[in-house]
């Protein structure tokens, strides 16, 4: 609950005149003071009692024109929600879709208790809406309201998996060269919009102009450059594993963003330490969508284990060699071995035949990985040797996960 | 002229008037109370200088009301309450228009500042904990635990 600036400044006038009755001994100003900030608790509590009141007695019902939901197709869902009106309370209502769908068209504002907006669900299974959101507010207090509970949830809807799943994901070997049907203008890089600034962004994008109309960061999301869109690269993450849903919801936006200006979208998909798929330049949108919602049929890919970017290892080694310990005279010439040594993974061949047809400037990776990111600092050694710069999107990027990090990966939250 | 909005101008009028049957009142007292009642009056009226000003000149008035005699002073409130709440919202009009009126009526009863503002500032921190939890328990009652 916040209370508006009119309730902030009567607090402030009740505050100066409860200073004024105790530094006067005015008991007439002691009282105006107490009367001014009952008033005030009194529509506090009125405005939480309206608020759940409207909570209360709110009904939501959703309904699809199709009967079964396929994954990567966009369906339509109309919204209808009644609440009790309140007067003296404005009252506005938000559907909230399951955290794994795209809003591809319209609008989940309810309007006179209606909404009508497609989603693309990006991940097959049981998913369910989360709720409504209420935003309720008065002449002295807002608030905003997430109604979650199974009431407002509704049921659970099955999400088909678009077409056959692939008998032999196989490593990449789709990367190549691909007959384009035009040529690409250049019309040079864009905004695309304008976005509050989070932890991990890039402070070289930080508006000032925008950021000191409103008293905080805001940052600019430059759309790709035609032409030269980025490689989005998603590391599909474990069954079951944190944030996982929400690094595919962001990455199916991205794609989403990607075919909405240039008609396709360049896409590498990894899981752990083995390359799913590459494809570049793909005008098949359900693919894409398809490839990022697949799901490996048993246990975990190959992982790699503790394969340190070179940089790091040679900033270890540089620390190692300037101590005086045996311990640490021992374990730097056997990190100075392995430099020496270090022989290329699989999975770096695989991406380095992948990376080799690909011509873009700039290489975005979605992941949700926490723990061993040896596959992400191999995707950094083989963007740097490429020139290219990486971006790393974390749902809940955790300092310790990143402690090994190449420093080559500008680290962003999701 | 809208009823809603002369009333107050009204009750102004007739608390400045009011003053001056007050025996042994200051006369410099009751001018004062007076002009206050006029400006207070026009800006409610006009609108000029916003909202905020129509609030500090109100309780500029009462407080002179107050002065002048206690019964006057708590009779403001409900005046005051009109100026700040609006007169769309009956009910919280006059939610809000009792609780002034009462508060004021028990402070100015006391005719001492210092132990009842204490108690004011304490009880005024206890309310706000309460509304915390209760809006707490309001989220949690309507809502389970997102990703």
């Amino acid at each position: 609950m916040r209370p508006t600036a009119w309730t902030s400044g009567a607090a402030a006038v009740a505050a100066v005149l409860g200073a004024a009755g105790l530094l006067f001994d005015a008991p007439a100003a002691a009282g105006a003071a107490t009367g001014l900030a009952a008033l005030l608790g009194a529509r506090a509590a009125l405005f939480l009692a309206r608020t759940a009141r409207v909570a209360d007695g709110l009904a939501v019902e959703r309904s699809t024109e199709k009967g079964s939901l396929r994954q990567g197709a966009s369906e339509a869902f109309e919204s209808t929600a009644t609440a009790p009106p309140v007067p003296g309370l404005a009252v506005r209502l938000t559907d909230l879709p399951p955290a794994s769908a795209v809003l591809t068209d319209g609008d989940l504002a309810l309007r006179d208790g209606r909404a009508q907006y497609r989603l693309r669900f990006m991940v097959p299974g049981e998913v369910s809406f989360r709720g409504v959101r209420i935003d309720a507010a008065d002449p002295f207090f807002s608030a905003t309201l997430l109604c979650t509970a199974p009431p407002f949830a509704g049921g659970a809807v099955t999400v088909f998996p678009s077409g056959r799943a692939r008998p032999d994901p196989g490593i990449g070997r789709r990367a190549g060269e691909l007959e384009r049907e035009q040529k690409a203008i250049l019309r040079g890089q864009g905004i695309l919009a304008y976005r509050p600034f989070r932890p991990g962004d890039d402070r070289a994008l930080v508006d000032y102009k925008l950021s000191a109309k409103y008293g905080r960061d805001f940052v600019r999301e430059p759309n790709s450059q035609a032409g030269n869109s980025p490689l989005l690269v998603v590391d599909l993450p474990a069954p079951g594993a944190p944030g996982g849903e929400a690094v595919l919801s962001a990455a199916g936006e991205a794609v989403e963003r990607e075919f909405q200006q240039a008609g396709r979208c360049s896409l590498v998909v990894i899981a752990g330490g083995e390359l799913v798929a590459a494809l570049d330049g793909s005008p098949d949108q359900n693919e894409l969508v398809r490839l990022i919602g697949w799901r490996q049929e048993s246990g975990g890919l190959g992982a790699l284990y503790r394969v340190p970017d070179p940089v790091v290892a040679r900033r270890r080694l540089r620390g190692l060699e300037a101590g005086t310990g045996a311990p640490s005279r021992r374990l730097a010439a056997a990190l100075r071995a392995n430099l020496r040594h270090a022989g290329r993974t699989p999975f770096e061949e695989d991406l380095s035949r992948a990376f080799a047809g690909l011509s873009h400037r700039d290489v975005i990776v979605y992941t949700a990985a926490a723990g061993e990111i040896s596959h992400l600092n191999l995707i950094a050694g083989a963007v740097r040797r490429r020139g290219q710069s990486l971006r790393l999107r974390f749902r809940h990027p955790e300092l310790g996960a990143l402690r090994g990090l190449s420093p080559d990966a500008i680290v962003e939250a999701l | 002229m809208d009823a809603a909005r002369v009333a107050p101008v009204v009750a102004v009028a007739a608390g400045a008037a009011a003053v001056w049957l007050v025996p042994g009142l200051d006369p410099l007292l009751g001018v004062l109370v007076a002009v206050l009642g006029v400006v207070v009056a026009a800006a409610s009226l006009t609108g000029y200088g916003g909202p905020y000003l129509v609030l500090c000149l109100g309780e500029a008035f009462a407080v002179g009301l107050a002065v002048a005699t206690p019964v006057l002073g708590v009779l403001a409130q409900p005046v005051i309450a009109v100026l700040v709440v609006g007169t769309e919202d009956r009910r919280g009009l006059l939610l809000g228009a009792g609780a002034a009126t009462v508060a004021a009526g028990a402070m100015l009863l006391v005719r001492n500042t210092l132990v009842p503002l204490l108690v004011v500032a304490a009880a005024a921190a206890v309310f706000v904990l309460a509304l915390a939890g209760l809006e707490a328990w309001i989220r949690a009652r309507f809502s389970r635990g997102l990703e």
